[in-house]
């Protein structure tokens, strides 16, 4: 809506462009993407599925309880993938199959740690290590928060 | 160098994996004597075999449920454990089934204090309690300590 009132101004030369380069441009693969992600998603998930259940057959650990070391596990890996420059091959091959899962946030920590690591430790590493990660954090809790919110008000007072 | 980065992150999850692995040696400790056998004063072996029949009952009504894909039970004169795992597409309605199966049991066996639990971990647990109560000769305090312990993993929530 808002492209093509903005279109309208254009003279018609530009309009003719506009479509000229439309015809032409590189489409985005969006069916293959979806399936890198489905399928590199899915595996970095089995992962995570085996990890919890050594967990749970190794150590006292109950399906309840074993969602805390699995996910610092599979982060502290996907840290350590990022260090040695394996995570950022797989992320670029996947997209999103490796950004959405639990991993992606280890990997966004770790890279932006990378990138300012020559502007010293403390305004360097220190500052700018959240800088992605830091808005993960705060939608985070803020929607935790918001959930708990609706689940208390319904359970307390709309007799859910 | 891109071999040596692979080789170091193998040992490195190798190294971390195997540091949290139970030491065999300790394993075997707590194994030690075992295998002796109790016996009564006479000479005559003891024998403490409590008798499962309210597991088995248990565990064959659960069954006949169509939601629930294996069961496993265990019981004392004051305890019953049940442990069950629920069909995979069934786990949306986990808690329903749950209450379910707790209502059912607290009816059909009143006289125990039940403990029942859909969770995986106490499933193995209480399979694993089964097979040692044929082998240890376990007096009954002893295994309602278990049962005790089972009960509590159960309850944690962090």
């Amino acid at each position: 809506m808002m492209a093509n009132e903005k279109r309208k101004k254009l003279t018609p030369t530009q309009q003719e462009y506009h479509l000229f380069e439309k015809e032409r441009e590189t489409k985005r693969p969006v069916v293959k993407n979806c399936i890198r992600a489905f399928f590199v998603g899915g595996v970095i998930c089995t992962i995570g599925q085996a990890i919890s259940y050594f967990y749970m057959y190794f150590f006292d650990f109950t399906e309840q309880t074993v969602g805390n070391p699995t996910v610092a596990t599979m982060i502290f890996l996907s840290m350590i993938f990022t260090g040695l420059g394996v995570y950022d091959r797989i992320a670029q091959f996947a997209g999103a199959g490796s950004a959405v899962p639990v991993t992606g946030f280890g990997n966004a920590v770790i890279s932006a740690a990378i990138e300012h690591r020559t502007e010293g430790f403390v305004l360097g590493v220190g500052s700018n290590m959240f800088k992605l990660a830091g808005s993960v954090i705060l939608f985070g809790t803020f929607a935790a928060f918001v959930v708990a919110l609706i689940k208390t008000i319904a359970t307390q007072w709309g007799g859910l | 160098m891109n071999m040596r980065k692979w080789l170091f992150a193998t040992i490195v999850i190798c190294i971390w994996m195997g540091g949290c692995a139970k030491e065999q040696g300790v394993k075997q400790q707590s194994l030690q004597g075992s295998g002796f056998m109790k016996t009564n004063t006479n000479g005559e072996i003891q024998r403490n075999n409590i008798n499962q029949q309210t597991a088995e009952r248990a565990v064959a009504r659960i069954k006949e449920r169509d939601d629930i894909k294996d069961a496993v039970a265990v019981n004392t004169s004051e305890k019953l454990l049940v442990a069950y795992q629920i069909k995979h597409m069934h786990r949306f309605y986990r808690k329903q089934i749950e209450k379910e199966i707790d209502q059912q049991l607290i009816r059909l066996f009143p006289n125990y204090q039940i403990v029942s639990s859909s969770d995986l971990k106490i499933f193995w647990k209480t399979e694993e309690l089964r097979g040692k109560l044929g082998k240890k000769n376990w007096n009954e305090q002893k295994v309602d300590e278990q049962i005790e312990k089972i009960r509590q993993l159960s309850k944690e929530r962090t």
